[in-house]
């Protein structure tokens, strides 16, 4: 009786063993990598460490803003880049649709962000029309950052009319920087 | 033409007769201010005589104030000293030698004294007929030296009414936008620039000041908590508080005549429409509804209609919303940019600003469309307010260097510059009647 007890431990015990060793095959078999998998492998750390890289840049694009008689303070980013518009239109012209398109990725890069499009004109003209202005140009960039796919909830828009001009003298050079779009962080 | 000359001249001899009665004065019209055929009369003013000892500059300021006043009220043709009568005593209804003005041709005599008395300054003035030989008026006010040229405002204020059956404008004030503290500010001042004071002083930008009807407060656009919500401003304590403040523009507001509302301009769907919000900036209720964009909404003075400015052509032109029918025209055809309409108190005209080749202008038109009128010659001109009194309109002007807040006639009189810091002022928003 106790031999056989014995020889049937041995069996389990043969058993057992079997089953680990056979385990421990189909892991070394997993962790053997093929080519590709290691290309991919090797892409994804090149990623990871491309968004720490990424995220350090965006860091380092940042500057805290405090605009003269309004409350708070935003960031401006140097890779949210500013659009322009061409005199009393608010249509987004192919270089407005090339850097909204940058933009976006910025905000999808960085999902916590959000952001305010500021509509800006140039000092000719009324400044109430220009202020109706202004609310045309936040919304026309605004509806096509959600169409290349941003959240609403992360976009407000503002309108300054003519009263915050980029470049205050009354030059072309100047009217064309300021029928612009800028776009402030209001929170990250 | 001629026959509107012949009941001119009925109407003048008719109310020739009157005067002749005794204790005429109120509801003889002398000047017709309501006719289109409005000539200035000839009014000689004498110099200001010093009834004892006055403190230095008193007379000065007087004279300077009543000269400009009576300029700028448009009636009257001013006649140099030099071709007057020499003349050294106050003339009164005792010692008045008419024969002597009306052989120069003068048809008003105004005679203005000055007198002080310890803290009391008094002004006093008599008007004279030369033409019928007839004493009009006379009265006098008193008030403290700082109320010297108040007295004044009120005396050429009084002699207009006594010679058009209207009052005069020049005790009524002026807000304006300034940027004199190097942001924009909404400051209030007399009609001929003077007495400048700061209404709000915030740091932020502050625009679109609007007059409450009752004059009491001002409507203010400012943009202090990040969006351009709707402030009032009280005028006797200072203190503002935040009517409106929903996200998008809060902006180019009006009171209804009646003070029951306030049309303004906030966000559509992706444009601007008017709404009608309470007196306390509540309960918006939306007056428009399209895809276009809708600013500066001003109202008929029977709270009836309101103009505003639309892009519905293809560029701001000048529209009129009938509220009880919600029947919309358009009023402004010619030219590529009309804005800032302004109703008339009368009730006839709309002024407005369109944009030319060189600049800004203001217009008059008819509220049915007809008659435009074009009232600035040279400048860049914005933003027409009408004085209460719907005669005098004040503008904004570029005219080289910084922008000023000018005034004119609503026939093109003048124009005569009010502000004259060399600071930007523009927007300006003549204030009802005071008092």
């Amino acid at each position: 009786m106790v031999r056989q007890k014995g020889r049937l431990w041995m069996v389990m015990l043969t058993i057992i063993l079997l089953v680990f060793v056979s385990g421990c095959a189909a892991l070394q078999q997993k962790q053997a990598l093929t080519p590709e998998e290691e290309r991919a492998a090797q892409k994804e750390k090149e990623k990871a460490a491309q968004q720490e890289q990424e995220k350090k840049g965006f860091e380092q694009s940042l500057a805290q803003k405090k605009y003269p008689g309004i409350e708070g303070t935003v960031w401006e980013s140097t890779l949210l880049k500013d659009i322009l518009f061409d005199f009393d239109r608010y249509d987004l012209t192919e270089e407005a649709r090339k850097i909204l398109t940058e933009n976006s990725k910025v905000l999808s890069n960085h999902p916590s962000l959000k952001i305010q499009i500021e509509g800006h004109c140039d000092e000719r003209g009324n400044s109430a029309y220009n202020l109706a202005l202004g609310e045309r140009r936040a919304a026309s960039a605004k509806s096509y950052l959600i169409k290349l796919g941003v959240q609403e909830n992360r976009l407000s828009t503002i309108s300054y009319g003519k009263e915050r001009p980029l470049d205050p003298s009354h030059t072309e050079e100047a009217w064309a920087k300021n029928r612009r779009c800028h776009f402030v962080i209001l929170s990250r | 033409m001629r026959p509107i000359k012949k009941l001119a001249l009925f109407f003048l001899l008719f109310m020739a007769a009157h005067l002749l009665l005794p204790d005429t004065g109120r509801g003889i019209i002398y000047i017709d201010i309501n006719s289109p055929e409005t000539r200035k009369f000839y009014l000689a003013l004498p110099a200001i005589m010093a009834l004892g000892q006055l403190p230095q500059g008193m007379k000065e300021e007087v004279e300077k104030t009543i000269t400009q006043d009576l300029i700028m009220a448009d009636l009257f043709y001013l006649p140099e000293r030099a071709k007057l009568p020499p003349q050294s005593v106050y003339i009164t209804e005792e010692n008045a030698d008419f024969k002597q003005w009306e052989d120069r041709g003068i048809e008003f005599l105004l005679s203005i004294g000055l007198k002080a008395e310890k803290d009391t300054i008094s002004i006093e003035f008599r008007l004279f007929d030369c033409v019928q030989h007839i004493y009009i008026a006379g009265k006098r006010y008193k008030g403290s030296p700082g109320e010297v040229r108040v007295m004044a405002h009120r005396t050429i204020d009084e002699v207009i009414k006594q010679l058009t059956g209207e009052r005069g404008v020049f005790q009524t004030k002026i807000a304006f936008v300034t940027d004199r503290t190097g942001n924009k500010e909404i400051a209030l001042m007399d009609v001929d620039g003077q007495t400048v004071k700061m209404v709000t002083r915030n740091g932020s930008i502050n625009i679109y000041p609007a007059w409450q009807p009752d004059g009491r407060s001002l409507l203010y656009t400012c943009f202090q908590r990040r969006n351009p919500d709707l402030y009032q401003v009280f005028l006797a304590t200072g203190g503002s508080v935040l009517l409106s403040a929903v996200p998008g523009p809060n902006a180019t507001a009006a009171w209804s005549p009646d003070g029951k509302g306030i049309a303004l301009m906030m966000r559509g769907k992706d444009n601007t429409e008017l709404y009608l919000l309470n007196p306390q900036g509540k309960d918006p209720v939306q007056l428009t509804r399209s895809w276009d964009s809708k600013t500066s909404p001003a109202w008929s003075p029977d709270g009836k209609q309101i103009a505003f400015v639309s892009d519905r052509s293809g560029s701001p032109q000048i529209y009129i919303l009938d509220l009880a029918s919600q029947k919309l025209r358009r009023l402004t055809y010619e030219g590529g940019y009309n804005c800032s309409p302004a109703w008339s108190p009368r009730g006839d005209r709309i002024a407005f600003a369109r944009q030319e080749e060189k600049g800004f202008h203001i217009y008059t038109i008819r509220a049915d469309g007809t008659d435009v009128r074009r009232i600035t010659r040279e400048g860049n001109n914005e933003n027409p307010s009408w004085a209460p009194d719907g005669r005098h309109i004040a503008f904004s002007s570029r005219r080289g260097g910084n922008s000023a807040i000018y005034m004119t006639t609503s026939d093109g009189g003048g124009p005569w510059r009010v502000t004259t810091s060399e600071s930007n002022e523009t927007e300006p928003a003549w204030s009802p009647w005071l008092q």
